[in-house]
Formats: C-alpha cells, sequence, structure tokens
C-alpha cells in the first residue's frame, strides 16, 4: 500500500516536471503498470479541470489506444526545422543563472504539450470521419491533417494548407476559456456600449475574477 | 357520423378564425396604425430616458450581471452633481475590484497587489453618448416597442423591447423604472427568445446619495502602485472589414502593448511584449472588435460561444486574427471572412 502510495506521489510530481532524472527512470517504469498509467490519467485531467471547467468530460475508455493508432499510421513529413524552437533558448539566455534552466524545463514542458493538444485537436473531426467509415476518404483527411499540423507550427506557409486548417478548424474548433482569451473578452467588453457604465464593468468582472491577473 | 362532425368542428373553426382576421384587419385601418406609429416613438422616446437617467440620477444598489453559468454580484453608486458625473462600482464576487470614475476617467483599485490601474478620456465618448445619439437609427435594424411590465426590485417598470429586424444581433427587453426611467433590469435574447444574459437590480435606492459614497474604500493609498492603462488611439492602415452587420460603424481604432507572459510567470523571466491593434464596430446596443496582432506562435484556431459573446481566433497570413462581439455566431464569422489586409 505505502509502496502504491510512493509511486502515485513519484507519477503526480513527474506530471508537475518536479523529479530529478533518476526518479524520472523509476516513474516512467511504474507508467509500465496499468495502476501507473490511470494514476498518470488522472493527475492530468485534475490539472485540465482546474485550468478549465469545460475540460471536465470524460473520454471513451479506448481514446488513447485510438488516436496512438492513428499518429501511427500517418505519414511522416519530412520539413526543415521550425524557427521557433531557435528562438526559444535565446528568451532563456537572458536572465543567465541556475533558475533560468528551471525556468526553461518548465517551460518546455507545456509547450511539448501544447504542440499535442494542437495535433490532437485537429485530428479529432478527422478521427470522426474515420470511425464512420470511408477508407479512401479517410486517408486522404489524414494527410490533410498532418499538413495543417505542420502550418500551426509555422515551418509551412502553404496557402492550400492554411485553408484547410480554418475551415476545419472553424466548423468544428470550439476554443476554451483561458486567460488569454479572456484578455480579449476583457479588451473587448471595456469599449463595448452597455445600458450603463456598471453594467460595463460588471461584465469585465465576471471575466476578470477568472483570471488569474 | 364522426367525420361529419369533425367537418363541422373545422368548419366553425375556420369561421370563427376568419372573423378574427377581418375584426383585426378593420382595427389596423383605423385609428390603431397611428396609435402604434405614438408607441413607437414613446418607446423611443423611453431609450432616452433610460439613457439619461442613468447620468443625472443619483442612486445605489446591488445588482446581478449573469452570463451563460456565470453569476457575478457588484454594487454601484451614482452620483451626478449638475456638471460631473461619479461613479463607484464594487465587485463583491471573486477578486476585490474597485472602480471609481469621474466622468472620462477610470481608476480601478486592485487591493491585492496594492495597485492603481489608471484609464483616461475613453469612457464617456463611447458609452453614454452613443445610444443617445443613435436611437433614431435604432429602429432601422429593431423593432422597438413598450409594453407594460411587472416590478423589478420593488419598483413598478415599464418594458421596452427591441426586437432585431435580421439574425445577424441579438433581441433586448429593458425594464425602466416607470417614474425615473432608470434601468433596472436588461436581458439579452437569442432569436428563440431565451435568454442568453441579463443584468438586474437585486435592491436600489433612488435619490438621496451621500456624495462620500463614491470615495474610495481604501483609506491610504499613497504607497499603491498606478499604473497607466497601456491603450492609445491608432491608426491600422492597411485593415479593412467590410461585412460587419448593416448599422455597425467603426467607432474606435487602438493599440496596446500585451505581455507575452505565460499563465504562471516565473520569478525573474524575461517577459516580452508585442502590439495588438483593435477596432470597435456597435451599431448603439452590441459591439463587434476585431483584433489584430503579429500572428508568429502556434495556437488553435476554433470559436467560442459564451452568453451573448461569441468569439472566433484564426490565422491570416502572418496575423492573427481574434474576433469578439455581443452578436450572434453567424454575424462574427462574415465579419472574420471579410478582413483583409493591403500593404501600401
Amino acid at each position: 500500500m505505502e509502496t502504491k502510495n510512493m509511486t502515485q506521489e513519484q507519477i503526480s510530481a513527474l506530471v508537475d516536471n518536479e523529479l530529478s532524472d533518476e526518479q524520472v527512470n523509476l516513474a516512467l517504469a511504474a507508467l509500465r503498470q496499468a495502476d501507473g498509467r490511470d494514476a498518470w490519467d488522472i493527475y492530468h485531467q485534475i490539472g485540465d479541470v482546474l485550468r478549465s471547467d469545460e475540460m471536465a468530460h470524460d473520454f471513451s475508455p479506448d481514446f488513447t489506444a485510438r488516436l496512438m493508432a492513428r499518429l501511427d499510421a500517418e505519414p511522416t513529413v519530412m520539413a526543415p526545422q521550425p524557427k521557433q524552437v531557435a528562438e526559444q533558448p535565446s528568451l532563456v539566455a537572458v536572465g543567465g543563472g541556475r533558475s533560468m534552466s528551471v525556468a526553461f524545463r518548465r517551460f518546455g514542458a507545456p509547450t511539448a504539450m501544447a504542440a499535442v493538444a494542437v495535433i490532437a485537436l485537429i485530428a479529432s473531426p478527422q478521427l470522426l470521419v474515420g470511425l464512420k467509415g470511408d477508407s479512401a476518404k479517410d486517408s486522404s483527411s489524414t494527410q490533410m491533417v498532418a499538413s495543417a499540423g505542420l502550418d500551426q507550427r509555422g515551418s509551412l506557409q502553404n496557402v492550400a494548407a492554411q485553408d484547410i486548417t480554418v475551415s476545419a478548424a472553424t466548423q468544428n474548433g470550439v476554443l476554451l476559456r483561458d486567460p488569454k482569451i479572456d484578455e480579449y473578452l476583457l479588451a473587448h467588453q471595456r469599449f463595448s456600449p452597455a445600458w450603463n457604465s456598471s453594467a460595463q464593468y460588471a461584465r469585465s468582472a465576471t471575466f476578470a475574477s477568472g483570471t488569474a491577473k | 357520423m364522426i367525420s361529419m362532425r369533425r367537418k363541422k368542428w373545422s368548419l366553425q373553426l375556420a369561421v370563427v378564425c376568419f372573423a378574427l382576421v377581418a375584426l383585426s384587419a378593420y382595427a389596423d385601418n383605423g385609428d390603431a396604425l397611428t396609435d402604434k406609429q405614438t408607441d413607437k416613438q414613446n418607446a423611443q422616446a423611453w431609450l432616452k430616458k433610460i439613457q439619461l437617467a442613468a447620468q443625472k440620477l443619483n442612486y445605489s444598489g446591488t445588482f446581478f450581471y449573469q452570463q451563460a453559468n456565470q453569476v457575478s454580484m457588484s454594487r454601484i453608486t451614482h452620483v451626478f452633481d449638475g456638471k460631473n458625473e461619479l461613479d463607484k462600482l464594487e465587485i463583491l464576487d471573486g477578486k476585490p475590484r474597485e472602480y471609481i470614475r469621474r466622468n472620462d476617467d477610470v481608476a480601478c483599485y486592485m487591493p491585492e497587489s496594492r495597485t492603481i490601474m489608471l484609464e483616461k478620456g475613453f469612457t464617456q465618448k463611447l458609452f453614454p453618448a452613443l445610444l443617445a445619439a443613435n436611437s433614431a437609427d435604432l429602429t432601422e435594424h429593431y423593432d422597438v416597442s413598450k409594453v407594460e411590465g411587472g416590478r423589478v426590485a420593488g419598483y413598478d417598470c415599464l418594458i421596452i423591447t427591441l426586437q432585431p429586424k435580421d439574425n445577424l444581433r441579438y433581441g433586448y427587453r429593458l425594464w425602466a423604472e416607470r417614474n425615473s426611467g432608470l434601468l433596472l433590469r436588461a436581458q439579452t435574447v437569442n432569436e428563440h427568445n431565451d435568454v442568453v444574459e441579463q443584468i438586474t437590480f437585486a435592491q436600489v435606492v433612488i435619490g438621496g446619495i451621500d456624495r462620500n459614497n463614491v470615495r474610495p474604500s481604501f483609506p491610504n493609498t499613497g504607497s499603491w502602485h498606478v499604473e497607466i492603462s497601456p491603450v492609445m488611439e491608432a491608426n491600422l492602415t492597411g485593415w479593412s472589414v467590410t461585412a460587419v452587420p448593416p448599422g455597425f460603424k467603426k467607432i474606435h481604432e487602438l493599440k496596446r502593448m500585451v505581455s507575452d507572459a505565460a499563465p504562471n510567470p516565473v520569478p525573474g523571466a524575461i517577459v516580452t511584449q508585442h502590439e495588438v491593434g483593435q477596432m470597435i464596430f456597435s451599431d448603439g446596443l452590441a459591439a463587434i472588435s476585431v483584433f489584430v496582432e503579429p500572428g508568429s506562435q502556434s495556437r488553435t484556431e476554433g470559436s467560442l460561444q459564451q452568453g451573448a459573446t461569441n468569439l472566433i481566433g484564426k490565422r491570416q497570413g502572418d496575423y492573427w486574427l481574434t474576433i469578439v462581439g455581443e452578436v450572434p455566431a453567424a454575424a462574427i464569422r462574415n465579419v472574420a471572412n471579410s478582413i483583409e489586409f493591403k500593404s501600401k
């Protein structure tokens, strides 16, 4: 029982990126167990729900397996190294010292996760198409997903691929409320006409209260 | 036999219906028509009265603002001294915030960070003046009517309804206090007449408010940090938006600096900033903002609906566009698809 608790603690720390290198190996080994996987999933879900209420929903049981299978089936796209990767370290270098390397690690993980999330979000409508059958259409849409995903990372300025991204995202993509989006809502409502000034501020306040500002 | 009966019934029904239609048509031809016209003018006059009441009256009360599944409560105190308008708004839920407004200038007090944020010169030009100036134009895009209303916060009210003439804007129901015209409740309704957003006083006192009640609640703010809001008027040359809903006019072009900080910034990290342009369009009741910024980061495209507010984020060439407004999703989509950039 105690070892189980300890493992879960390790996995929790792994999710938060707070493990030392030696501990990481142990935690990764724990993830091979079903228990460990479940803990990993649940800690991520807790994190998601803390960030946004709208993340509070269950995935179908075999979601991960299906997503992984789809990713495996995707063609490998050869593309030049994205520019952004080069930009990030320069930002890190400015501060210097040990705290900055920690900062980089902290920033690194969410960025990688965000990239995965972007791909997952774009892939999911296509997944639905895939599940409905029609394999010919299916394979072509996979192709589109790959190029659209690349475009998101800014490495390709392909106009055709971009159009696809736009239509796919604006039809199916529902954005989640996050602090960044709250900023736009706030900036808009600050200048939106309201019945009297009180309504205007009350509106802003609704958004501001949820934001760590 | 049964079928005979049914036929007879339907015949009777038809006769009654016909009679009703004929009767109403007759009524419409008579004095009712001019009555309707004066009703409409009356309703418009009430819109102006609502607008003036909010500026010229002294009042203090607590109100709820509800948007989708969110509710927040605030307390407003308003004083007009014959020349100047003074407001104090206290946010009662979540983080403590206090807004003190004197005509065009707003100071926001944030006690937990001991910060005062100042914003100068934007408010007055926009809000109260807007509706008053446009209230004749409003009837081009809304059917305005006045109906008898119930009570709100203990006061007898009239209801002014604004029914949109197209599907590119929401409708509104406004409860105004019968004597003073002070707005006590406002509802935004969609095409099914469902309330998508509302604001309503729970308790309010009209008249007899002491001027001391609009002072900030915090005694010693001398040591507080004062920030000037980083917003300025600007000219976003090259950008055009062609498909705003009819009646929407550009009321502002602004620029602001936005920091690229992560949600949980690490102390010591250098925070970079970038410039965001904002164009604001309004028909006097609702507004649409178009935000334009350099789009170097990877971001997710998509849309969001929150109460009456719709938002679309999309990439266009090297730019990232965010379109926000209290208008139906279709209107926001039209706007988003009509944004063009021509470099000269």
